[in-house]
């Protein structure tokens, strides 16, 4: 039970320090947009000195002026979009069994033609042990939390490959959209064999996608990134050469580029871009992307109406004019007719969702098969509990 | 053509039944006569069709765009609507005749829906009985229900002037006093 009285205490208290804070973001925010026109007009020496820079922080690859900015292409009149999401029952060895459940849709919408829309949505359930457990790093751990996440996000990413593959096969041209990055920074650190096994799979998608010449993009709404204003913070910093490991300011109060902390990308652009423009295009230095290859991942932001969206393409999407105008508009387009959001990843999720009621209804049924099987299940007393209370 | 299914029943009782309709936006008329092939056939009128989505939470709204315009643009919408509609029961077949009461089991969920063939509603329509029926139907204006069910009739017995006669003195013995109604029913027969 929540004592909603108690909480309201704190409720105002955090609106109060939220207001100072977001006083002070304005004026960060000035400081970091005139570093931004400053830098914009010196850009070889800021590309040169960020090229030389060691930071602690991922700094965006910049190859064009901050300041440009792109207007909208026109969208082809015939376009293919395709949108995958996934949701998941997970393991719990307070349920019946201990399986998990993972849902992928597919969505593919054709514009400009008449074509029937397919919205679909396939489960998996995952019951065996090999399944369930898996070789991580020498060991043999459950397939929860982040692994079965990843694993979810490779169904996903190979579901929606293969609609929009298979749609660009049958002569549509097609854009695929992703919900979310397409940067795995989550396989950074992992044990080799492992990352090696997502990335090959995940790396052999964006390959089908490449030799047909079909965009693939990553749409992140809100995004939190920083990767641009980082080097902001390279150019404020007073050295020629910035070396965070050796950074001789430490004992000032307050380090110089610090001015710009706390902001975002998407503040900073949300300043520059009007309603279907968008920035150049950046490349991501994060080190996951040392084993895409061909498919390094770029980025750029985007003003869909709603809001500032970071699109993510692989690098033979951003060097080619016609794909990357197509990811463009095709973003944009979606975000329109979806009030704000892709309505193409707004169907994905809608698809993909597994609903509480939908979950119960799940341990139901294969309560009853195993019972008629004569299988004993049995779900755990503090299940149970949680269940009926009584009083 | 009239063989092709035009709907599948997906709610059911003795008295009445809800179908989902085979294609979207195109209900079998209001007052038409269908049929639902079970156990045996059971007979009905349409009494009501709706279209909406198939999410009760997703409600829907208006985009301000032809229907030709959304098929373009918005092709997901089209996917999401159900058109459904309701019918009474007025009978059902039983050892080749048509019985004009209950059937003893309410439709099968799932079964099919069928429109009525011309013959078929001319068999039906032979007897006024089946209008003591559409007397009690509540989800739709009983004169109108009446008059359009009396209206279809009268199309499989063209220029028939005694069938309009026999009609309207069966309306007469159902109805009783009730003089705004019978001329109600009346006025939306001769349209």
């Amino acid at each position: 039970m929540l004592d909603l009285a108690k909480v309201n205490q704190q409720i105002g208290r955090m609106a109060v320090e939220q207001q100072l804070v977001s006083d002070d973001m304005l004026k960060r925010l000035d400081i970091a947009l005139g570093q931004l026109a400053l830098e914009s007009g010196r850009l070889p020496a800021f590309m040169r000195k960020l090229q030389a820079s060691k930071t602690s922080w991922l700094l965006a690859g910049v190859r064009e002026s901050l300041e440009k900015t792109y207007p909208l292409p026109p969208r082809p009149l015939a376009i293919t979009v395709v949108a995958s999401d996934g949701s998941q029952i997970v393991p719990s060895h307070h349920e019946v069994i201990p399986a998990f459940l993972l849902n992928v849709s597919t969505i593919v919408l054709h514009y400009g033609t008449g074509e029937r829309a397919e919205l679909a949505s396939t489960p998996t359930l995952f019951y065996r042990d090999e399944d369930l457990y898996m070789d991580y790093g020498g060991q043999r751990v459950q397939v929860a939390g982040d692994l079965l996440g990843m694993r979810r996000t490779l169904m996903e990413f190979q579901a929606l490959l293969r609609q929009a593959t298979g749609a660009q096969e049958s002569g549509h041209r097609t854009c695929a959209l992703s919900d979310g990055s397409l940067i795995l920074w989550h396989l950074e650190g992992k044990p080799p064999d492992y990352q090696q096994s997502i990335l090959e799979r995940y790396v052999g998608c964006l390959e089908q996608a490449r030799q047909q010449q079909m965009p693939v993009a990553g749409y992140i709404s809100r995004p939190r990134s920083r990767d641009v204003l980082n080097t902001l913070r390279v150019g404020l910093c007073p050295d020629t050469v910035s070396n965070c490991d050796r950074c001789q300011y430490r004992d000032l109060p307050r380090l110089p580029c610090a001015e710009i902390e706390g902001l975002s990308d998407r503040r900073l652009f949300e300043h520059l871009l009007q309603p279907g423009e968008r920035t150049a295009v950046f490349t991501s230095q994060s080190r996951i992307l040392e084993h895409y290859g061909v498919h390094r991942i770029g980025f750029f932001y985007l003003h869909v109406g709603a809001e500032v969206v970071r699109i993510e393409v692989p690098q033979w999407v951003a060097v080619s004019p016609t794909l990357l105008d197509l990811v463009h508009a095709v973003a944009y387009d979606q975000a329109q007719k979806g009030m704000g959001y892709p309505v193409a990843l707004a169907e994905a999720h809608q698809h993909a969702v597994v609903r509480g009621a939908e979950r119960d209804l799940f341990y139901e049924m294969v309560t009853a098969v195993l019972l008629h099987r004569g299988v004993r299940a049995a779900i755990s007393p503090k299940n149970l509990h949680k269940r009926r209370m009584t009083v | 053509m009239y063989d092709a299914e035009i709907g599948e029943v997906i709610g059911s009782s003795n008295t009445e039944f809800i179908a989902e309709s085979a294609l979207l936006h195109n209900p079998p008329p209001f007052g038409s006569f269908i049929q639902v092939k079970a156990r045996e056939t059971i007979y009905a009128v349409v009494c009501n069709a709706y279209t909406h989505s198939l999410e009760p939470s997703r409600l829907a709204i208006a985009y301000h765009r032809s229907e030709q315009e959304l098929r373009e643009e918005q092709p997901q919408i089209f996917e999401l609507l159900k058109t459904k509609f309701e019918a009474v029961i007025i009978g059902y077949e039983c050892d080749g005749a048509v019985r004009y009461h209950l059937p003893p089991q309410p439709p099968r969920l799932h079964s099919f829906v069928h429109t009525c063939q011309p013959l078929e509603v001319r068999r039906l329509t032979s007897h006024f009985w089946f209008l003591r029926f559409l007397m009690g139907v509540e989800k739709a204006p009983r004169d109108e229900l009446i008059a359009a069910a009396i209206r279809t009739a009268y199309a499989v017995h063209p220029g028939d002037r005694s069938f309009l006669v026999k009609a309207g003195k069966e309306l007469v013995k159902l109805i009783g006093d009730d003089y705004e109604m019978l001329s109600a029913i009346l006025r939306r027969i001769q349209d």
